[in-house]
């Protein structure tokens, strides 16, 4: 299964091919040439994960645009899935002392072999969280011209629904 | 092949028919006349062979209105037959109660000889014996004056049924049910079966293509006249440049502007890096997320989750015969622990667990890291539209000096720019894949590429669908032509080789007067040198015709069948009956002939001389509805009974 992207977000970040903003009409810098497709779905799951709604998975692309975690979020994996777990656990108001269903959620979720170390269950949650994310995105902010345009505003997304 | 038919029985069938055994013999006499009083149930025996043979469905009353009597539940008839040396025992039995009949088959070679259900007789005997065929050779004496009778098709529909070409018309019936099924499937996508109807969808389905190729166009020419514009902006923006630097104290400003943008754009760059870094930890995003984070890792601590004990533990536990503390493990205890060990986790979920747990725990951020960098790309971007103003600023003072070419040339640019964002307007519109930005735009598929080219889908799959399933119609009307003339031909072909064989058959049995078949048009058209075309010939000579048609028809069956007839003489006078009967006794291999004693006169003493292939029963009622077989030809000759008595 691995990480499919929510419709039409390849459009909101600009991409042609791989380029991310590739319309800005500030001048490119190499920074927006370091802006991965993971970055956007990532931005976008972050935003989903953090809201604790799944999304609906029609409105998915309908192929996976990458495999496990790409080099620069070495490391992350664990927290993406602990972040998935916690997502679940809230969502499926599992009570914080309930040890078994804690625990078979995350056999649910978890897969040691997998690249992503989520279980294909895991990894399809994760790309409904990431429509739901997308479309709280959309909402709160126009299609960013550039890079930093789209940091700024991703920041002030998260620190304005404290 | 052969087939004949060694003898029938019957149990608790209505008539004479509650309890009648025929046996002709393994090796039955080629010509066997049984005499049966009218009203004990020659027809009805006729009937139940023809079912038998073809395995008819009999519908509940037929079945009730062949019970004896009220005091019997059930019955039966069977036929015996010798296909090709081998025995064949074929059973219909009649449950009266729920008026349903079954078929059964004993067959000899069958393992232990026993019944089976349905008829099985050998596959290319049982395709051929279909109700139409069996009817020529199970023969209703009335079939004979309806070949003959031109204004009927049944000498026609003989030979379709013989040589199978009925097969023809359940072909052309299939077709049409494919075609509708076809059109009805189809009628999903489109309604369009006619050449009209593709006309209307190939001009839709043009027009839309007409219309991508006008996008495209629009396309091109707007990304063509964008470059131009961004040439032409990077030009005007260098004589202004230009312009301005004329003046030394403003060109000194703007190497300053320039310089420090370059400074900020290389600032902007390095934060918007650094910020990204920062963004792809979680941690580092809010301290929401770090602490939900912390939270699980320290809920896992205190739940002791998960359990350091792994199911392969137990497993491997109970296959050793002591446990960890010394106690023996018995069969009792082996179950439990192997039951038990289910409940444990495997290893590989303990050690994912685990690794989410440590990172958990050892997640740290610090998420005014992010702010801190954000703050500052803020200020940059904010001197960056400071400095874009200032250059601006120093513009406008310039013009307003008096510089009429600075005028026109940022004149110029402010017309570059305004254009410049109508078409990156006019290009989204054309381009836009996102489905929000499309409804927002309010484009359709006449003003947007991505649109364009669903609708262009969507009336090719019209299109297509309809194209095929009119050219599927058009070649099942083609294939139905060429299985109509197939269908004829063939008649014509086999109606005129019967026709012939009949005649050479005439020619060896009538030879007083040359009776010829001159067509076979539904009936058979005779002509002879006395009698015109339509007729004039008695009715013995009518009764060979008909004969000698269906035996030049049955010899060309993949097997020589038996002849069964009921009453052949029956309605001809004496004179005509010894004509009859010395005419047909020739035509078939084994001839089952039901007479009534009326019909001895004339028809059957002409077999009389015949002694050694001829077998004689009669059928004679005794007390309480029971028969008596009586064989020979002196009990059959001495048989006097009042017909319609019985």
């Amino acid at each position: 299964m691995s990480f499919v992207l929510p419709l039409n977000a390849r459009d909101f970040f600009g991409f042609e091919g791989q380029k991310a903003f590739a319309k800005a009409s500030e001048p490119r810098r190499d920074a927006a040439a370091r802006f991965l497709m993971f970055d956007a779905y990532y931005c976008c799951v972050l935003l989903g994960l953090d809201g604790r709604k799944l999304g609906d998975e029609n409105k998915l692309e309908p192929d996976k645009f990458f495999d496990g975690y790409p080099e620069a979020f070495k490391g992350q994996a664990e927290l993406m899935a602990g972040l998935l777990v916690d997502a679940e656990l809230s969502r499926l108001q599992v009570a914080p002392d309930d040890r078994r269903r804690i625990e078979e959620e995350m056999v649910r979720l978890l897969d040691l072999t997998s690249a992503t170390r989520l279980s294909e269950g895991g990894d399809r949650l994760l790309n409904r969280y990431a429509v739901s994310g997308f479309e709280r995105l959309r909402d709160a902010m126009m299609q960013p011209d550039n890079l930093e345009e789209f940091l700024v505003g991703y920041h002030a997304l998260w620190n304005s629904e404290q | 092949m052969e087939v004949l038919v060694t003898g029938w029985r019957s149990e608790n069938v209505r008539g004479a028919l509650r309890k009648m055994e025929i046996n002709l013999g393994e090796d039955p006499k080629r010509w066997t006349l049984v005499q049966m009083p009218n009203g004990m149930g020659k027809t009805t025996t006729m009937k139940l062979l023809r079912d038998s043979l073809s395995g008819a469905e009999l519908t509940p009353q037929e079945v009730r209105d062949l019970r004896a009597d009220d005091k019997v539940d059930t019955g039966l008839f069977e036929v015996r037959l010798r296909v090709d040396g081998k025995t064949f025992r074929i059973q219909m039995r009649l449950d009266f109660r729920d008026g349903s009949a079954t078929y059964w088959t004993a067959r000899a070679a069958a393992r232990g000889g026993g019944l089976e259900e349905g008829i099985a007789l050998p596959r290319e005997l049982q395709q051929l014996l279909k109700p139409t065929l069996i009817e020529l050779f199970v023969f209703n004496g009335e079939l004979a004056n309806q070949i003959r009778d031109l204004s009927r098709t049944r000498a026609t529909e003989a030979i379709r049924a013989l040589y199978g070409l009925d097969v023809l018309g359940d072909l052309s019936r299939r077709i049409d049910s494919l075609v509708e099924q076809e059109q009805r499937r189809a009628a999903s996508v489109s309604s369009a079966k006619e050449e009209r109807g593709i006309r209307r969808l190939q001009n839709s389905l043009d027009e839309a293509r007409r219309a991508k190729d006008r996008l495209n166009q629009q396309e091109r020419g707007t990304a063509t006249r964008m470059a131009e514009l961004e040439r032409q902006r990077e030009r005007l923006d260098g004589e202004i440049d230009a312009r301005m630097s004329e003046d030394a104290g403003l060109r000194a400003r703007i190497e300053r502007i320039t310089e420090r943008q370059a400074q900020l754009d290389g600032s902007i760059s390095l934060l918007s890096v650094q910020m990204l870094d920062a963004l792809r930890r979680p941690p580092h995003v809010h301290p929401r997320l770090l602490e939900r984070l912390q939270t699980l890792g320290g809920r896992l601590y205190e739940l002791k989750l998960p359990e350091s004990i792994s199911s392969e533990f137990f497993r491997e536990l109970s296959k050793a015969t002591e446990c960890v503390c010394g106690r023996p493990i018995g069969p009792a205890e082996r179950s439990a622990i192997t039951e038990r060990a289910a409940r444990y986790l495997a290893q590989d979920q303990i050690s994912i667990i685990n690794q989410m747990k440590l990172a958990l725990r050892e997640s740290s951020g610090d998420p005014g890291e992010s702010a801190e960098f954000v703050r500052q790309l803020q200020e940059k971007l904010r001197e960056r539209r400071e400095l874009r103003t200032d250059r601006e600023r120093l513009t406008s003072e310039r013009i307003a000096e008096g510089d009429q070419v600075l005028a026109k040339l940022r004149a110029q640019l402010g017309e570059c720019k305004e254009e410049l964002t109508t078409l990156a307007a006019t290009i989204e519109r054309l381009t836009t894949k996102d489905t929000i930005r499309q409804r927002s735009l309010r484009v359709t598929w006449e003003t947007n590429q991505a649109l364009c080219d669903a609708e262009i889908k969507m009336r090719a799959a019209r299109l297509n669908t309809a194209t095929k399933t009119r050219s599927f119609a058009l070649q099942g009307k083609h294939m139905k032509a060429l299985l109509t003339a197939i269908g004829s031909r063939s008649l014509d072909i086999l109606t005129e080789s019967v026709r012939s064989a009949t005649n050479k058959k005439l020619e060896q049995i009538l030879k007083s007067e040359r009776i010829q078949v001159s067509r076979i048009a539904g009936g058979l058209e005779l002509q002879s040198s006395g009698i015109g075309a339509k007729g004039g010939v008695s009715e013995g000579q009518s009764l060979a015709v008909a004969y000698a048609f269906l035996t030049s028809l049955l010899a060309d069956a993949p097997y020589r069948l038996p002849f069964i007839v009921d009453s052949p003489a029956v309605s001809l006078d004496t004179a005509v009956r010894r004509e009859v009967g010395d005419l047909i006794p020739g035509f078939f291999n084994q001839m089952v002939m039901f007479v009534i004693s009326s019909e001895r006169e004339g028809f059957a003493d002409a077999f009389y001389a015949r002694k050694s292939d001829v077998q004689y029963i009669t059928v004679a009622p005794v007390d309480d509805g029971l028969v008596e077989i009586r064989p020979g030809l002196q009990a059959f000759k001495d048989f006097h009974m009042q017909e319609g008595a019985v």
